[in-house]
């Protein structure tokens, strides 16, 4: 089923004043589709998810299931939940405490829908098959293990076969070895059920690795929409740069001007002069102040004749097993580097050569 | 080691201070209630044993005790019931419901738990007088229902409060009503504390005195503390025998259910006693 | 404004409640202040009075002596029923086997009528052969019997330790919740700074426990001022009015038909009640809603 959201937004009053969670909302997820909404806390993704499933009303736009308002500003037009056919995890799972874990799972064919006794039986053991849970249908959600809760809600929201799946966070309880697990689980179940999903997360990992698309938010507004691939090579603003690839991305405050086909960049004193860039970044500007983004993987401590050079003094380096994270101060600012040799002494002056091709240009927010 | 045994010794002196304190006088109850003369503290005296007391308040007609104990029983769990469902509804919709006011309303039942009965009573008797029901069953079932709801109402959304909002959010999801989800979710999950609430209330409900006392004037609907207070017996002397098996069997019950409730009761009060 | 179904429903579901509290509670407050403008005495023509019961009030010496009881009791019972309530928290808040047993054990004071245990009392301070009497004897307390009941000091004395007997367990049960949310690691940590056991709770238990201890005196002190049940079963305001609480005497003017004044005096035992109650009701703090 295919999702439209048109400037889609909500705001609350509260004793504090107007709190803007979520504005200007423009997007389309297309029928079948795995899209992550990514962002850190406060940025507006589960306000959003409450939208689609209709446990808020938008303050503004309108949304539509497969062409069909189902809500919009102003009370002019509504499906409540349960009209929406829609399914939802929450990230507390939130299972009745008092059914079994079949009684869970039949709940929502049960509620006012006109499955018979044999029908629901049939489906609910199906649901349970497909998700390895079969010996737990007699047991009660406070005798299980976090995993296991989790595959018990997922089916729940499943055995209905929804038009909608809306997932809260569900991974963040789970250590990261069983998140590991369930991820790659979870997108293979998508695809093979075919259902609309949305995903809300605040890991980028988790969103890179299931979404087909992900939207970034940030204070209650799309940063950037796009695939994994686009938001690494091309974020479109500092705030995606940083976010999305870890180790996080390095930004400094830099100045650029023209110089032929040649960029020179400034940073903090040291020029660095750098060819084969895209210049269409600069429109018709010739100069201007910038933030400079290169990803601790895009710079390389193995300087030697590789090109322009940054120098500065070694800090601290944090092993992480295969590499280690050089952390790098160059007249004030901290760059960290992803080296795979052997780290520099603390105090060493070092080199650096950054990959011109990897530079990312902001302008200042 | 000496201030620890110090301590051992002060808890267990402290423990049978607590026993003493608090059963005593049901112990003198008891007593009082199984010995054939009820001064039998007196230097002379022997003491002696009869279950008279306890037969005959059961067996004379015209003590009507046991009129006064189905009354009691019925008004109570009537009252008490009904208070919890009232209270039921109206804590869901305070713990969930966006309403204008809540705070408000909360504050003025809170209040309202404090005000003296005796500025309630002469009205509710007239009122009563005119409805017709003086010494009648819901002369004193109504009244009750509105005495109790304060308590029964702070219990049951301290209880309602700590159910997470995401089953209520799930279930709207699953298909329910608002309705629906008080039904299917919100009673069957706080069941335990309804009916500690229920109990409580109960107990509430059953010691009542200056409504039962203004509003009943016999036997037909007179309660069981009315009807042991009024009890002066028929010749000069206190019949402290027969009041005291009166009492025994009013309060056994009582402490039975404490006994076995202990833990609930105690859950309960302190919700309603700890606001916020 | 357009109400959103869920606020309707909202309102629809505290209907019941607000209802039968508007009807028992709040017109029968209404009506007795209204009463308190009128002589209304059976068989006499109702008549407006204005404010002249409340002027006669003013002179009334036996009012003044029942609040000045009434204050006094409250006094008196008060700090009692808080310091024994504290003293049985203690204790209740220690893991011992026997916890259930003295959770049930204080129970039984609270749950018996009150009617019920104040005849019980009353029997006790029987003058002739009253357990009171009894243990003062055997213990060489007195060498002559106390006339409990048949003395004003007596019989205060009386109702104050019946009365606390009573309600120190809901005292002990209040102080109890608030005991048990204060945090092990507070005392581990005072222990490794060295406070001794006293100390500790000196230092660390009373002052965190203020707030409830606070709102338990306030709520003891409310209940205290609007006593009834116990009063009128023991000394049915005797002996000579001296233990006339203004809620009995109010009641005796209800009794004999006199429900002008009756209403007066109950109205100025609520205006004092409310007052404190508003105050109880801004110290014990806001209603927690859910996440």
């Amino acid at each position: 089923m295919r999702l439209e959201l048109r400037q889609l937004g909500k705001h609350f009053v509260t004793r504090h004043g107007r709190v803007d969670a979520l504005t200007g909302i423009d997007l389309t997820i297309e029928d079948g589709e795995f899209f992550v909404l990514l962002g850190p806390s406060g940025c507006g993704k589960s306000t959003l998810l409450n939208l689609l499933a209709g446990l808020e009303r938008p303050t503004s736009g309108e949304l539509r299931f497969a062409g069909e308002v189902v809500a919009a500003a102003g009370y002019r037009a509504w499906r409540s939940p349960p009209e929406r056919d829609v399914a939802m995890v929450f990230q507390s799972y939130a299972l009745y405490p008092h059914l079994s874990v079949y009684g869970n799972i039949a709940f929502p064919l049960e509620v006012g829908r006109k499955t018979s006794k044999t029908g629901i039986d049939a489906a609910v053991r199906t649901i349970a098959d497909t998700l390895q849970i079969e010996e737990l249908l007699p047991a009660r959600p406070a005798e299980l293990s976090g995993g296991q809760r989790q595959r018990v809600a997922i089916a729940r929201a499943l055995v209905r076969k929804p038009r909608l799946f809306l997932l809260d966070e569900p991974l963040s309880n789970l250590d990261a070895q069983l998140r590991a697990e369930t991820r790659v689980e979870l997108k293979r179940l998508q695809q093979e059920l075919g259902v609309t999903t949305v995903y809300v997360t605040h890991d980028q990992v988790e969103a890179m690795t299931l979404g087909q698309r992900i939207a970034v938010l940030r204070q209650g507004r799309l940063e950037q929409v796009g695939d994994a691939q686009e938001l690494y090579w091309r974020p479109a603003n500092p705030f995606v740069g940083r976010f999305v690839g870890a180790p996080q991305m390095n930004l400094l405050k830099a100045h650029w001007r023209r110089d032929g086909d040649a960029v020179r960049l400034n940073l903090g004193g040291q020029e660095l002069v750098l060819t084969g860039m895209d210049t269409t970044l600069f429109v018709d500007r010739q100069a201007g102040p910038c933030l400079a983004g290169w990803r601790p993987e895009h710079l390389h401590l193995e300087a030697e004749g590789k090109g322009p050079v940054l120098v500065g003094r070694a800090g601290l380096s944090e092993p992480l097993g295969r590499e280690y994270l050089v952390h790098v101060n160059l007249d004030g600012a901290e760059l960290t580097v992803l080296e795979d040799g052997r780290p520099p002494a603390a105090g060493e002056t070092v080199r650096i050569w950054p990959e011109p091709e990897r530079l990312h240009l902001f302008a200042l927010p | 080691m000496r201030t620890s045994a110090l301590k051992s010794l002060l808890t267990l002196g402290g423990v049978l201070f607590l026993l003493l304190f608090c059963l005593f006088p049901f112990g003198y109850m008891v007593l009082t209630g199984l010995a054939e003369r009820p001064d039998f503290l007196r230097r002379q005296q022997r003491l002696s044993f009869t279950l008279d007391h306890f037969r005959d308040i059961l067996t004379t007609p015209s003590l009507h005790f046991l009129d006064y104990l189905r009354n009691s029983l019925v008004v109570s769990f009537v009252s008490a019931a009904c208070a919890v469902a009232i209270a039921a509804l109206a804590a869901y919709a305070l713990t969930r419901l966006r309403i204008p006011g809540k705070r408000p309303l909360l504050f003025g039942i809170l209040a309202i738990s404090l005000f003296p009965q005796v500025s309630l009573v002469s009205y509710l008797f007239k009122l009563m007088i005119g409805l017709g029901w003086i010494n009648t069953y819901p002369a004193l079932i109504f009244p009750y229902i509105a005495w109790t709801l304060p308590l029964t109402l702070w219990i049951l959304v301290s209880y309602f409060a700590q159910i997470p909002l995401d089953l209520d959010r799930a279930a709207r999801v699953d298909g329910c009503s608002l309705l629906q989800i008080l039904r299917r979710v919100i009673l069957p999950v706080a069941a335990p504390g309804i009916f500690s609430t229920f109990l409580l209330a109960f107990i509430f409900a059953f010691n009542e005195f200056l409504f039962a006392l203004m509003l009943t004037t016999d036997y037909q609907a007179r309660t069981i503390p009315v009807g042991i207070a009024l009890f002066q017996g028929l010749h000069g002397e206190i019949p402290w025998g027969l009041i005291m098996a009166a009492s025994v069997f009013t309060t056994l019950p009582v402490v039975a259910v404490a006994l076995f409730f202990q833990r609930r009761i105690v859950q309960g009060l302190t919700r309603g006693a700890v606001k916020g | 404004m357009k109400f959103e179904r869920e606020g309707r429903t909202g309102l629809l579901f505290l209907l019941p409640l607000l209802l039968t509290v508007l009807l028992f509670i709040a017109v029968p407050v209404a009506g007795t202040i209204y009463d308190s403008f009128f002589r209304d005495v059976t068989f006499l023509p109702q008549q407006f009075l204005g404010l002249e019961n409340y002027r006669v009030l003013l002179v009334d010496h036996v009012f003044f002596q029942s609040l000045g009881f009434t204050l006094l009791f409250a006094l008196a019972s008060v700090p009692l029923e808080v310091v024994m309530g504290l003293l049985f928290a203690l204790i209740l808040n220690r893991p011992l086997p026997v916890r259930g047993l003295l959770r049930a054990a204080i129970l039984v004071p609270w749950a018996i009528p009150a009617a019920v245990s104040g005849r019980v009392f009353e029997l006790i301070y029987n003058f002739s052969y009253g357990l009171a009497n009894y243990l003062v004897l055997a213990f060489g307390l007195s060498d002559q019997p106390v006339n409990w009941l048949g003395t004003s000091y007596g019989a205060f004395a009386a109702l104050v330790f019946a009365d606390a007997w009573r309600t120190t367990p809901f005292v002990a049960i209040i102080l109890l919740a608030g005991l048990v949310v204060l945090p092990e690691d507070l005392y581990r940590q005072a222990t490794i700074d060295g406070a001794s056991s006293l100390q500790q709770f000196l230092r660390v238990t009373l002052p965190l426990l203020k707030p409830v201890l606070i709102v338990a005196l306030l709520f003891r002190t409310i209940d205290a001022l609007r006593i009834f049940d116990v009063i009128y079963v023991i000394t049915a305001g005797g002996p000579g009015g001296s233990t006339n609480a203004l809620s009995l005497y109010s009641y005796q003017y209800f009794l004999s038909g006199d429900f002008g004044y009756g209403a007066t005096i109950s109205v100025v035992l609520f205006a004092i009640a409310l007052l404190l109650a508003i105050l109880y009701v801004r110290v014990s703090g806001f209603g927690k809603e859910p996440t």
